[in-house]
């Protein structure tokens, strides 16, 4: 089946490196792909933002928004300290953060498959697949520190797709460590590798399973340990998760992620597709119900119904290492390594896989240049935005993310920032109510009561007619975005105290 | 392999067979005929150009008298206004029944293009019912436009291949290949995407093929570009025009028209391909090996440039694809069922009436949504001084505002601001139909034409009932449904006297 006749051609000194090509292609496609992603402006629309300008604001969490007595340490601690010395050493300000979180997460992502494989040709068939049918690579390019988890993911799911047929030996027992701990300092989820042991447990894999069950708990430990809170920094965690998706009376007052998803039939439809392209093609692959990816897959999938970041974040990776390993299988049954065709195909696949992920359908890498920020230096807000120490009262969290970032080192607070579970509850109740009647103004009232001078409302509403709220003055800055802030009194001084009438004598 | 022949010695309809050929002839042409009648005759009418050929070839004016153009213009349907100008000529038919004409008659030469190759046409039933379920193909082949003799013409040039049956063409493959370019290059003038159609034939190593295509394709886009009367201007022009329509929208790809814009893969197409896949080694019937095979190249070099523009799928992709297709849905046909089987006719039957109701249904109100559209008509009474004046630019950054307009009012005597193509525009007009899109529709943008307004022009913009557009220096009438119509504002004070300067005291 392979296509290794041609021995006597004058190309053959050259097939020999032809390998090294491939993987050169691979490599830098991998990179080109997110440069040209940020090459069209492209930003994320959430948390990548506030990480960004954390960094360059130098205060805590508490400083930035106002928060409930359950959160204490930053759940995302090692990457924010990342991101904070990177300022520190290059003085980059919060744009140019964001784009080295998007680029370098996204290469993390990656490559991180790339070392496990012989023909890494399958990963860019698997990158194009899964941004086709789930837009996978719009979530790697988020810039978010969950792509740490993603790229650990991958390398352990690889780890065994590669060595698990024998017993796990020390050095994968210290890489493991060292990657949960990596995990858990970075972005905290560490109870979520549960998910990954007990897939381990359900393929059968009972010694690799005990055996990352102690790499877990030591690298988790350990990853704690450098955040200063070894104990309180994983129990929080772990609270901070049960508030988010148990404060929240339905669904759809939850973050989209946080929401369940619609099944991904065309994920399913791949699943399939492997299938019966392994019996066709009679590929020597290990079979599904013995491979922790197709368990974790199985589980993941299950709990998307539940929340849909289990399925994106845990169960496509999986699913990826999956169609991986078996594209491998049938390139290595079809092409010799050093073939001439090999590299025709790569160079193939390279071109289709860098349009598929960096074309700008539907708008999805150029939407956000055209938003337009409440800025401080803006002439036009002058007055308009908090005084100092004030609060800057909203229902939107796009609201958060955008004027944070653009004055990260504006001297309010907000009362809503990246999840609003971890609000005081009587101000989590305002917000829930509002998302619950679908943002009517009248349910804005507690927080307009307790509004102070320095204090603003921030709400997206058209440009026609000022929400209904008499108690503020409203400012309409551009693009659907109204300020409102207590009315000030008129210049010329406090009015005179009043005097009371007198009775007649 | 097939399950019927001489099981029926005995029977009294033996006699027919001979005609179940013909008869699944009559039925697949039929039912290909019938699909664009039935569709038109629920009043459908596509959105776009197909309106603005109709109305041009009734105006009899040139694009220079109805469009603000920039420097550099011509037409490159010319040949295609022509003949819907002849046949206005002839029958004094309304543009309604002109754009009608043009989606029965483009749709019925793409729908029996292929015919003539088959053994089997029914299979070709089969590929169209996928097509109608799987995308958006057949609205597009309801647009009435001429790059459907474009699709006609990839169409027929893969199945010369593929059935020609010779793997050296002959003169009359090179006579046939000159042709069907010239011609869609005359009435369509996108000469240089067949380049594509030639390197799909050299991957699949029929270099010969690709010599020979790659001569037709030369000689016939010179002969097609002759008869425009300016054999190389004309060519050079569809180039030029082709890179400013890419480049002059920067990242602001969804000021795009849609079809110029990416697309997301089209899933469901890949899915076909896997199908097709799977169906070739479950089958065991003999196919061709994709490799060798030109119409598989094309989809997948289609497919890929898909992710810069989705015309190159829809408009090359699809097509090759819908070749295979059918190609492999004919062999099965041929090993299931003998030619003069009574059985095949009685699939052909089913497949017709399945293929005419997938299509013709109007599931989402597809055929039938242009019904509720509201017109700005010249003869709505309720648009006296509302329409701009003789002489006048309808301003406007939405191209279905000119398109509709246009198409209900061919005669009237003003120009339009935007287009079928908006980089067509000068310079300075294209920078504010562009700020309006990066603004998504934001009124502000509109201030540079409404600084050069004057009073015969008028400025048209969608938006709802509730509130006039934000542009306070004009004055705003909802003329129908949806649609702002602003002018400068009338005054019936006297002019102002004359100011007479003060005198020096003496």
């Amino acid at each position: 089946m392979t296509d290794g006749q041609s021995n006597s051609s004058p190309l053959d000194s050259l097939k020999r490196y032809v390998p090294l090509a491939v993987w050169a292609i691979v490599i830098l496609v991998i990179l080109a792909m997110p440069l040209k992603i940020i090459g069209y402006g492209y930003l994320p629309g959430d948390d990548a933002l506030r990480h960004a300008a954390k960094a360059v604001s130098g205060k805590s969490w508490s400083e930035i928004l106002v928060l409930s007595d359950v959160y204490k340490i930053d759940h995302e601690y090692g990457w924010n300290l990342l991101l904070e010395r990177i300022h520190d050493w290059t003085n980059w300000n919060a744009e140019k953060l964001v784009i080295f979180s998007v680029v370098i997460l996204f290469i993390l992502v990656g490559w991180s498959a790339l070392p496990w494989l012989k023909r890494p040709e399958a990963w860019l068939v698997t990158l194009m697949l899964a941004t086709l049918v789930a837009a996978v690579c719009g979530r790697m390019t988020l810039g978010r520190p969950y792509l740490v988890t993603f790229a650990v993911l991958l390398t352990l799911l690889f780890l065994w797709q590669k060595h698990g047929s024998s017993p796990p030996k020390m050095w994968m027992l210290l890489l493991a460590t060292v990657l949960f701990a990596l995990g858990t300092f970075v972005h905290g989820v560490w109870y979520l590798w549960v998910l990954v042991l007990g897939a381990f447990f359900l393929a059968g894999g009972f010694r690799w399973a005990a055996s990352l069950g102690f790499c877990w708990a030591v690298g988790v430990f350990i990853g704690s340990a450098f955040t200063g809170h070894p104990f309180e920094y994983p129990l929080q965690a772990f609270k901070l998760a049960l508030l988010a998706v148990g404060a929240h009376a339905t669904t759809r007052t939850m973050a989209t992620e946080l929401q369940p998803f619609d099944g991904n039939v065309l994920a399913v439809a791949i699943l399939g597709g492997l299938l019966v392209l392994r019996r066709l093609a009679k590929l020597n692959a290990i079979p599904l119900m013995k491979t922790p990816a197709f368990w974790l897959a199985c589980i993941c999938w299950l709990l998307g119904f539940k929340v849909s970041r289990f399925w994106d974040d845990w169960g496509w990776p999986a699913l990826m290492v999956l169609m991986t390993w078996d594209l491998q299988s049938l390139l290595q049954a079809r092409f010799t390594e050093n073939s001439f065709k090999r590299l025709g195909l790569t160079l193939g696949l390279a071109v289709a896989t860098f349009l598929c992920v960096t074309n700008d359908a539907n708008s999805r890498w150029t939407q956000t240049l055209s938003d337009r920020y409440l800025t401080a230096d803006n002439p036009d807000l002058n007055g308009w935005l908090p005084d100092h120490g004030g609060i800057f009262y909203t229902a939107d969290m796009t609201l958060f993310y955008q004027t944070f970032f653009k004055n990260p080192t504006g001297d309010w607070r907000y009362m809503l920032g990246f999840e609003p579970t971890w609000m005081p509850k009587e101000d989590f109740e305002v917000y829930h109510s509002v998302l619950w009647n679908q943002g009517d103004v009248k349910t804005y009232a507690p927080w307009v009561d307790k509004m102070q001078l320095a204090d603003r409302l921030v709400l997206r509403s058209g440009r026609g007619s000022p929400p209904n709220i008499p108690q503020l003055e409203w400012n309409y800055t551009g693009l659907g975005i109204w300020i409102g802030r207590l009315p000030r009194i008129p210049p010329g001084g406090t009015p005179p105290p009043t005097i009371p009438a007198t009775a007649p004598r | 392999m097939t399950e019927d022949n001489g099981n029926f010695n005995a029977s009294r309809l033996d006699s027919l067979r001979r005609y179940v050929p013909l008869a699944v002839w009559v039925v697949v042409a039929f039912v290909v005929l019938a699909i664009p009648l039935k569709i038109i005759s629920g009043g459908y009418l596509p959105g776009d150009d197909a309106l603005r050929h109709a109305a041009k070839a009734v105006s009899g004016r040139p694009w220079g008298d109805i469009l603000m153009l920039g420097p550099a213009f011509r037409d490159q349907n010319f040949v295609w206004h022509l003949f819907l100008r002849q046949i206005f000529l002839w029958s004094h038919c309304n543009t309604d029944k002109l754009a009608m004409f043009g989606v029965a008659g483009l749709f019925v030469i793409f729908g029996w293009s292929l015919l003539p190759w088959l053994k089997r046409p029914e299979a070709w039933l089969i590929t169209l019912t996928m097509v109608a379920v799987t995308s958006g193909m057949m609205q597009r082949l309801m647009l009435g436009r001429p790059f459907l003799l474009t699709l006609s013409g990839v169409v027929t040039i893969l199945c010369a291949w593929q059935f020609g049956g010779s793997p050296s063409p002959r003169w009359k493959t090179l006579a046939l290949v000159t042709t069907v370019i010239g011609v869609c290059t005359l009435v369509h003038g996108v000469w240089y995407l067949w380049a594509l159609l030639v390197a799909a034939f050299f991957l699949a190593g029929q270099f010969r093929w690709g010599i020979m295509l790659a001569i037709g394709w030369g000689a016939g886009a010179f002969l097609g570009a002759c008869f425009t009367g300016h054999p190389i201007d004309s060519l050079c022009y569809a180039v030029e025009i082709a890179r400013r329509t890419m480049d002059m929208y920067g990242n602001v790809q969804h000021a795009m028209s849609t079809e110029l814009q990416p697309f997301s893969g089209d899933v469901y197409a890949l899915m076909v391909f896997g199908g097709l896949l799977v169906f070739r080694c479950l089958s065991g019937l003999n196919t061709r090996s994709w490799r060798s095979n030109p119409a598989f190249w094309l989809a997948c070099i289609c497919w890929v440039l898909g992710f810069k523009a989705a015309r190159f799928w829809t408009d090359w992709g699809w097509p090759a694809l819908m070749v295979l297709t059918t190609c492999d849905l004919q062999l099965l046909l041929e090993a299931r069922f003998a030619a003069d089987s009574l059985r095949r006719l009685a699939l052909t039957g089913a497949l017709a009436v399945m293929t005419y109701l997938a299509i013709t249904n109007d599931y989402g109100g597809r055929w039938t949504q242009n019904l509720t559209w509201s017109y700005l008509i010249q003869d709505n009474p309720d648009l006296n001084g509302w329409l701009p004046d003789q002489g006048g630019m309808f301003y406007t950054a939405d191209m279905t505002l000119f398109f509709q307009t246009f198409f209900k009012n061919p005669q009237a005597r003003w120009r339009y601001s935007v287009g079928f193509e908006p980089a067509l525009m000068p310079d300075k007009d294209f920078a504010v139909y562009r700020s309006v899109h990066w603004n998504f529709g934001d009124t502000k943008a509109y201030q540079p034409w409404v600084d050069k307004m004057r009073p015969p022009d008028r400025l048209v913009i969608r938006g709802g009932r509730g509130n006039a557009p934000n542009i306070p220096e004009l004055e705003w009438k909802y003329g129908v449904s949806g649609i702002w119509i602003g002018r400068l504002p009338r005054t019936n004070a006297p002019p102002p006297a004359s100011a007479i300067p003060a005198t020096v005291p003496r």
